[in-house]
């Protein structure tokens, strides 16, 4: 149908000109909207941070440019320059020789591309005509004749175009050979010139390759950089990591480096370089190519947490340290407080958390110092006794505190019942925390002013503090196994006794500082408590008795038997009984029990399992002690004493705290911030909550059975930040098993060792893997302090090492020291496990050896020989009488060599005499065999035999050894000489040093040096390389 | 500072949802029959006010943290454009009932007597709003960035946990309705009788044209279901709900210690233990004989004593099955308020409570 035109004249509703205007208005600010929507997407954070990076790199660039420039034109160039003039000097003598070559090689080129031409047709030819007289003979035997001549013919024409092509080859490599002869000089000049700006050139294409010029800018503005632009998100996959998103892990990508460029590069380690440019401090251990935790393997994000997939700085969940960062962040960066990341990036001071995660097998974090000593603290603390920590829940810890088995005999009811009050106005290093008293009872209100209930509570929370105490105390005493004292009528010198207590070594594990304050990580001192304030505690008879022997008084302790004499343990006592406490602990007010509060307490307990009427009923039968002694052993549950004390009644009890194991993965909102004002973080929580543990109560009406229960510790900053660092690593490990930390059969050992090593304090005494030795610094000559233990695996036997821990006998080995290793009663598995740990240490036999050791008379007698003439026994005794004699100054002995074969390992003493220097740095041995100029050992007693004095002695070698020149090349060689030496010395222990000890062989291959051993590593890694060989 | 406080404190307990339905009720019917309000001065008063109590709260700290997060800047919105679109009806209607009184034509009707081609008088405007819109939206989606979250993990739900706002006036149900009603049967009856609305009212009036006086009843019972017992529901369940399906004040701060004693019983607890002080019968039926019996009363009785009284005219004009369909659909959403004043007042929980067949009404 054809459109008509409308009858009437076309009238608009609207005013279509207005709607033009309004049109062209709204479009236009469409286009400036959508121009806003690119620059907003085009202009992201990083790429402003790529472009200043680049930069710094290419200012870094132009400063190794202008190095190179400096070595490119300098002496060296000038150098060359003369050099090469000559070469073309020398060329120019052989211009003819030169030219008639190059015409040569010239006329022979189309020469040789015919003959190979003609030789490969010919040979196709001759294929083919193969072919055609196989074919013949297969299908018409008659034509083959004439086929085969037409073969032999090809053949024929073949071998000649062979020979032809052949010729012509020969020709053009002499002439090419003739060539390079003549040209090699300036060759050679010219690659030496050629490396000599080599590093220049580079630079120079590398600065080009980093300036922003049109081709950056075209590659990088909107909508062109879809095609390839520099600028772009840096991204890595981690396979062997995971996000756990609920139902299913997925593996991270890290994109961290698409602003942290310089994180794995080296170089950019100026403090004055913003911190988002700068290399990461320790690409040793982390990023590094080399290092163990490879950036392409590892990324960022597994370890410091944060959202892996993040392109800006505030939602990848960066975390402030302080406030005062938090406001720095605020308002130069646009950070603001992200409560949808469950797993922001940990904080710098707490970032030694992430490494937990995949290394809670081990003891020891030496690469992470701050999260070592958090675990040391945690575990020094008895955290754990209350809180289950699944990694420490393996390793068997012993109870931190003393047990309470016995307390009525030890103390006095008033010291326990102040001690029980404010365990730290007895001795302030404490690491038994304050129970009582606390603000949730004492000071509801916090810092402001109380109000009238607040008052009436603090008042309330002070009574049923009291009756806590006594009913504990109570309970204690009442159940405390009888044990006898009996008295000790002599007394001990006190002077004797103070000497006694540093001589013996008793402040390898305890200080007597009244002033000290704790310091578990700094010093090994602190294992056992402070001494001081100790004869307010405990009697004299007490002590004497405990010191004797303190397996004899409990078992579990962890205190060592020194193998004190009675002389000796009955001046110590007389000593430590006579250091008191401080008066102001000694005149606390001893608590009063209020009936009332008691029998409320009493009822809660009772109505746990009975009605109200029943419960009231039981509680009216108990007089007032039994009503404590009920109260006190409910209050000991209910507070978790039996985590850290053995206390009778609770063997089998379960620790009362919250689970810790994943707590560094909890979810904030299930912390409960109650009415404190804290940012909703966990390291906030968690430091407050360690900090003051019962500042969630305040201004909550709980009664007392609602109280928070956490003991306040008293920490001091830097022990929270450890402790704080410890529980935010405690979290699920979501790398893949091949990426977390699995330890290899040895590292196992060494593992296991290091926990016996952490649980006896052996580092209190013992500088071990190059940590501890505390005691040396009280010890005022450090050649008679306890040893340092280095290269103990590869020194001594395992079976002579496993008898000597079991059992040290005072005077052993170094029968002029004053110190004793203690007997620590080590159980046989132990025993197994600290021999197999010192072997591991030192990739050691372990456990047998095989010991047909054989020597040769002729060796044995030269080392005996070597031995009278270099005077080894003027400081080695050979037995009791050469110890003993008149006139030796016991003191400057080296050990009796008597020993040597039952303690050492054979192939160990000859190492140890070629080199003591590297076995031990500082060692009163001298070393013999110095180093060349190569590096390697050398024996001076062949040239010392030169000398005419020697006449007698070199005759005397050249008898035992064969010939005078075998003996000299005996003696000049640093290893034969030393297994000589070391046969003799292992006869002096086998038969006095009569005659050689077995047949004659060979010893095992020597150990690897103590250097190589004692490399510090992370995770129990040695380096196995053996230098010094 | 003083009257501040003294303002967000009435502020704060009008909010309580007892209140703030009752006060929307009164305030809604009074104010339909209340013409100042709906010429062009009353509209411009009340967007000013409007706009001026926001501005005003959001100097709030608590109101301004709730009020700007991004999920919930639309529902700001969705209150001014709910508002202007009410108060723009109502003023067309009030236009449009004077004229029919004047005897003349509607504004509608007026305007239809022209005709215009759809290009450009439709079009063109229809392209201008795509434009507007797709600028507002952008520069939204530039300014307001998407509120994700983390993935969601079923063993840490969020607190509150909320619905998508559209369903948030059903999430306030819940609170007074088993889930089986609140979350099945009455969205569902919402559907069908918003499916029904034709077939049940068949009056020609008000096709095409504004007009409040000819339609009053039909007018009020819709904007008592869709403006009280739905948008203030929902804006309810977004400003007002906080952690744990606690009630917070507008200006009051979300405090997740708050709690709230839920001292809810059943009408059967309240009738044999309350009034007859004796046990609870044990057979489920004649327990709950009592809840049962006004549920039938209110269901089946009142319609037909409705359509003898107050409802006669409408009985008369809709036929049987209509004006039971009708009714019945009527009760049902006014069933909704019912039990909230009955919660507010009594504290009761159920009418019927049957856990033997997981009933309850």
């Amino acid at each position: 149908m054809p459109r008509r035109a409308p009858a009437e004249p076309i009238d608009h509703h609207y005013n279509i000109p207005k709607l033009n205007r309004v049109f062209a208005a709204t479009g236009i600010v469409l286009t400036v909207v959508f121009i806003g929507m690119v620059v907003e997407d085009y202009s992201r954070g990083w790429k402003r941070i790529q472009r200043a990076f680049a930069r710094i790199d290419a200012r870094k660039a132009r400063e190794a440019a202008l190095a190179a420039r400096k070595t490119a034109l300098g002496e060296e160039r000038s150098r060359l320059r003369a050099q090469m003039i000559e070469a073309n000097r020398q060329l120019a003598a052989h211009r003819r020789e030169l030219a008639r070559l190059d015409r040569k090689l010239k006329d022979l080129s189309p020469q040789i591309y015919l003959a190979d031409q003609q030789f490969k047709f010919t040979k196709a030819s001759l294929d083919a005509q193969r072919y055609r007289y196989e074919n013949a003979l297969a299908t018409a035997p008659r034509s083959a004749s004439k086929q085969k001549r037409g073969l032999d013919e090809l053949e024929r024409e073949l071998e000649g175009r062979r020979l032809h092509l052949a010729k012509l080859q020969k020709a053009e490599t002499e002439a090419k050979a003739a060539q390079e002869r003549l040209l090699a000089r300036r060759e050679e000049v010219q690659t030496s010139f050629e490396k000599l700006t080599a590093d220049y050139k580079n630079s120079l294409k590398r600065l080009a390759s980093l300036r922003e010029d049109t081709i950056f800018k075209l590659r990088n503005s909107p909508i062109l950089d879809m095609v390839n632009p520099s600028l772009r998100v840096q991204q890595v996959q981690l396979p062997d990591h995971f996000i756990n998103v609920n139902f299913m892990k997925i593996p991270r990508i890290d994109r961290c480096e698409t602003c942290h460029i310089g994180a794995d590069r080296k170089g950019f380690d100026d403090p004055k370089l913003n911190v988002v440019f700068r290399s990461h401090p320790r690409q040793d251990l982390m990023v590094g190519t080399e290092s163990p935790h490879p950036y392409n393997l590892f990324g960022c994000s597994p370890c410091h947490g944060g959202r892996d997939r993040s392109t800006s700085f505030w939602s990848a969940g960066h975390s402030p340290e302080n406030p005062h960062e938090e406001a720095r962040w605020t308002r130069a960066l646009g950070w603001k407080f992200d409560r949808f990341n469950d797993t922001p990036i940990l904080p710098m001071k707490y970032t030694e958390a992430g490494c937990y995660r995949c290394h809670s097998e081990e003891t020891n974090f030496r690469e992470a110092p701050t999260l070592d000593a958090g675990m040391k603290t945690v575990e020094d603390l008895g955290c754990w006794g209350c809180h289950r920590i699944e990694g420490l829940d393996r390793q068997n810890l012993p109870k931190v505190g003393p047990s309470l088995e016995k307390v009525a005999s030890k103390v006095t009811r008033e010291w326990a019942t102040r001690w029980v009050m404010r365990p730290d106005a007895f001795r302030p290093s404490t690491r038994m925390p304050q129970f009582f008293y606390l603000e949730n009872f004492v000071n509801v209100s916090g810092p402001r002013a109380p109000t009238v209930a607040q008052k009436h509570m603090n008042e309330q929370g002070r009574l049923e503090n009291d009756v806590m105490v006594n009913a504990i105390v109570t309970y204690l005493f009442d159940k405390s196994h009888p044990a006898e004292i009996p008295p000790v009528a002599e007394r001990g010198d006190l002077a004797r006794g103070q000497k006694l207590l540093s001589d013996r070594g008793c402040f390898g594990c305890h200080v007597a500082d009244p002033n000290a304050q704790r310091d578990l990580t700094g010093s090994y001192r602190q294992f056992g408590p402070n001494l001081a304030g100790i004869g307010s505690k405990a009697s004299r008879d007490w002590i004497y008795r405990w010191i004797l022997d303190p397996k004899a008084w409990n078992p579990d302790t962890k205190m060592p038997n020194l193998r004190l004499t009675g002389e000796d343990a009955l001046d110590i006592a007389e000593y430590l009984s006579t250091l008191k406490a401080p008066p102001a602990f000694e005149q606390t007010a001893l608590p009063a029990t209020d009936a009332a509060t008691l029998d409320r307490i009493g009822l809660y307990f009772e109505m746990a399992d009975k009605t109200m009427i029943d419960a009231k009923a039981a509680l009216q039968k108990m007089d007032l002690h039994s009503k404590q002694v009920y109260a006190g052993e409910k209050l000991i549950a209910h507070y978790g004493c039996f985590g850290c004390h053995k206390i009778p009644g609770f063997e089998d009890a379960k620790p009362i705290g919250t689970e810790l194991t994943e707590e560094g993965s909890k979810a904030v909102h299930l912390l409960d911030f109650g009415f404190i004002h804290l940012p909703h973080t966990r390291q906030d929580w968690f430091d407050m909550k360690v900090h003051s543990p019962r500042i969630f109560d305040r201004d909550r009406a709980r009664g007392w059975e609602e109280k928070a229960r956490m003991p306040d510790f008293h920490l001091s900053q830097s022990e929270r930040d450890k402790v704080v660092t410890v529980v935010l690593g405690l979290q699920e490990s979501n790398a893949a098993p091949t990426a977390r930390k699995r330890l290899s059969p040895r590292e196992e050992a060494i593992e296991r060792g290091r926990r016996i090593v952490k649980n006896h304090n052996c580092l209190g005494c013992h500088i071990i893997e190059g940590y501890g030795g505390s005691f040396r610094s009280v010890v005022a000559d450090t050649s008679l302090a306890p040893p340092i233990i280095q290269g103990e695996g590869a020194k001594v036997q395992s079976d002579w090492l496993f008898s000597f821990l079991k059992a040290p006998k005072t005077g052993q080995i170094r029968p002029w020291l004053e110190v004793h290793m203690p007997t620590f009663g080590f159980t046989a598995a132990e025993l197994n496990d600290l021999t197999r740990y010192f072997a591991s240490l030192d990739r050691s036999q372990y456990p047998f050896l095989a010991r047909d050791y054989v020597s040769d008379p002729g060796r044995w007698a030269a080392g005996r020989k070597v031995f009278e003439l270099l005077r080894c026994k003027q400081c080695h005794p050979r037995n009791e009488t050469e110890m003993n004699a008149p006139g030796v100054d016991r003191a400057s002995l080296a050990p009796n060599l008597q020993m040597a074969a039952t303690r050492l390992r054979h192939d160990w003493i000859s190492d140890w005499i070629k080199r003591p220097d590297e076995w031990m740095p500082g060692t009163r041995m001298p070393t013999n065999f110095p180093k060349g100029d190569d590096g390697k050992r050398t024996s001076p007693i062949a040239a010392l035999l030169d000398a005419p004095t020697f006449a007698a002695d070199r005759a005397e070698f050249a008898r035992l050894l064969g010939g005078d020149d075998k003996a000299k090349s005996f003696l000049s060689d640093p290893d034969q000489v030393t297994k000589a030496l070391r046969d003799y010395v292992w006869s002096v222990g086998v038969n006095g040093g009569t005659a050689p000890a077995g047949p004659s062989g060979e010893a095992p291959a020597p150990a690897p040096t103590p250097a190589a051993r004692t490399a510090r590593t992370s995770g129990g890694r040695t380096s196995s390389t053996p230098a010094g060989r | 500072m003083l009257i501040v406080n003294a303002a967000r404190s009435v502020v704060n307990f009008l909010s309580a949802p007892q209140y703030l339905v009752t006060v929307a009720l009164l305030l809604l019917v009074v104010a339909i029959n209340f013409p100042p309000i709906w010429s062009k001065r009353g509209g411009i008063v009340l967007g000013i006010s409007g706009v001026l109590f926001f501005a005003l709260s959001y100097l709030d700290p608590n109101f301004n943290k709730v009020a700007t997060l991004p999920d919930n800047v639309p529902i700001v919105g969705m209150i001014f454009l709910v508002g202007f679109f009410f108060w723009w009806a109502m003023h067309n209607a009030y236009e449009n009932d004077r004229r029919i009184a004047e005897g003349r034509p509607t504004i509608e009707g007026e305007d239809a007597a022209q005709k215009v081609f759809s290009w450009p008088d439709l079009v063109y405007v229809e392209l201008i709003c795509l434009v507007v819109v797709m600028a507002v939206m952008i520069v939204w989606s530039i300014f307001l960035k998407a509120p994700l979250e983390e993935p969601a993990n079923p063993t840490d739900s969020p607190n509150p946990s909320k619905a998508p706002w559209y369903f948030l006036g059903l999430q306030e149900i819940l609170v007074y309705y088993d889930p089986w009603m609140a979350g099945v049967v009455l969205p569902s009856l919402i559907i069908v009788g918003l499916m029904a609305i034709p077939y049940i009212d068949t009056n020609p009036k008000g096709n095409g044209y504004f007009t409040f006086k000819e339609r009053r009843y039909e007018i009020t019972i819709f904007l008592v279901g869709f403006l009280v017992l739905w948008c203030i529901l929902i804006v309810l369940g977004t400003f007002l709900r906080g952690p744990n399906w606690n009630f917070f004040g507008p200006y009051e701060f979300w405090d997740i210690n708050k709690l709230v004693p839920l001292n809810n019983i059943n009408l059967s607890e309240i009738i044999w233990i309350k009034m007859f002080k004796t046990g609870m019968p044990r057979f489920w039926l004649f327990r709950e004989i009592f809840g049962l019996g006004l549920v039938v009363l209110y269901m089946g009785l009142l319609p037909p004593i409705l359509a003898e009284t107050v409802l006669r005219r409408f009985y008369e004009k809709m036929g049987t099955v209509r004006y039971l369909i009708g009714v019945n659909l009527a009760l049902i959403m006014l069933a909704l308020p019912i039990k909230m004043y009955l919660r507010w007042i009594f504290n009761l929980k159920y009418i019927v409570n049957i856990p033997e067949a997981s009933f309850n009404i």
